[in-house]
């Protein structure tokens, strides 16, 4: 196992993942491992379970390692995760449809059992928000994507992802179980 | 349809909301099933003769036109092709008569399509001496045991070496 520190960026990781050398194997990897996890987050969001969660995650990274196989070359313009959270978006939707589920699914992932109270109101009033204003919410929120690469995500104007993430907040704050969290 | 705003400032995500956010949202799922799943297949994106995801959709179309059209052919002389051979014919040694049947078919096409496929590819059916075995030689034999299969000649294997020799 490589040790050293990984100091490759997406963009140079995409270049040699291309390159067909023998380092390209590895480059791939690093992107993998480097992005899973939120690629996990954010299918695990869209699915009803984890397991079409690693499913849709299987499905974006496998999209990924098709696109770096064929030309022209993938340059990468923006965040690696803008570029694959619309094709988990998408096996997501196949893989709710696949199993015939509501479409309105919880965005906020599995509950725990240690979570604090206010947590239930709080999943509780995610689950209420449009599943389009809730998305921008955590993407923005949760996963730290400037509402730029949001809108890029979601493949939607800049404006609307601020336009969602305004009536997402205003919902919210509407709610008095949540007045808590808007305390300064 | 989209509800438009540019107009408007960015939203500032209260604090304490943002941490109760990220608290629920992260919740740990086990990746190993996957990490075998990704990985098992990132092996083969160094590899350029055996990736099967490498093809171009026009390389495609063409292969898939030209075994769509030698399988066609196949089924309607499938009756001469069941045919027991003579032992000289099943022991030729005809070149790309991959399959050891004979003849030049689009069935070697096929093998080597499926031996690049599956990454399971012999040296000996690089047909178009490029130096690696790819869709290429598959391509190749296919167009010619399509193009050279006439339906009331002499056995293809004897065409094809006169057509070599020419």
């Amino acid at each position: 196992m490589d040790l050293r520190p990984d100091t490759q960026t997406d963009a140079q990781l995409i270049e040699l993942a291309q390159s067909r050398s023998p380092d390209a194997t590895e480059a791939f990897e690093k992107l993998y491992r480097r992005h899973r996890d939120w690629v996990v987050r954010a299918a695990r969001r869209l699915t009803p379970d984890d397991q079409a969660a690693l499913d849709a995650a299987h499905d974006a990274f496998l999209g990924l390692m098709r696109r770096l196989s064929v030309p022209p070359p993938l340059k990468l313009r923006s965040r690696l995760t803008t570029y694959l959270y619309p094709a988990v978006r998408h096996a997501a939707a196949r893989a709710a449809k696949k199993r015939t589920l509501p479409r309105d699914l919880p965005v906020a992932g599995p509950s725990a059992d240690h979570e604090p109270a206010a947590s239930g109101s709080l999943r509780a009033a995610l689950d209420r928000l449009p599943p389009a204003q809730r998305e921008v919410l955590v993407l923005h929120t949760v996963e730290g994507l400037t509402l730029e690469e949001v809108a890029l995500a979601m493949q939607t104007p800049v404006g609307t992802a601020k336009s969602r993430l305004h009536k997402a907040l205003q919902r919210l704050r509407a709610d008095e179980s949540l007045r808590e969290l808007f305390e300064p | 349809m989209h509800d438009h705003d540019d107009s408007q400032s960015e939203p500032a995500v209260p604090a304490k909301l943002a941490d109760a956010l990220r608290q629920i949202s992260r919740q740990p799922i086990d990746t190993r099933e996957l990490d075998t799943r990704v990985l098992a297949c990132a092996d083969r994106l160094g590899s350029p003769s055996s990736f099967p995801i490498r093809l171009s959709m026009g390389r495609l179309v063409g292969l898939g036109g030209a075994l769509a059209a030698g399988l066609a052919l196949a089924m309607v002389f499938w009756p001469q092709l069941s045919q027991p051979r003579s032992a000289s014919l099943a022991q030729s040694s005809i070149a790309n008569d991959f399959d050891r049947d004979g003849r030049v078919t689009v069935l070697d096409a096929y093998l080597v399509a499926r031996g690049v496929r599956d990454g399971t590819v012999d040296p000996a059916w690089d047909a178009d001496a490029s130096g690696t075995v790819n869709l290429s030689d598959a391509d190749a034999i296919a167009q010619l045991a399509v193009l050279l299969e006439p339906a009331d000649s002499a056995p293809t294997s004897e065409r094809l070496d006169s057509a070599g020799a020419g």
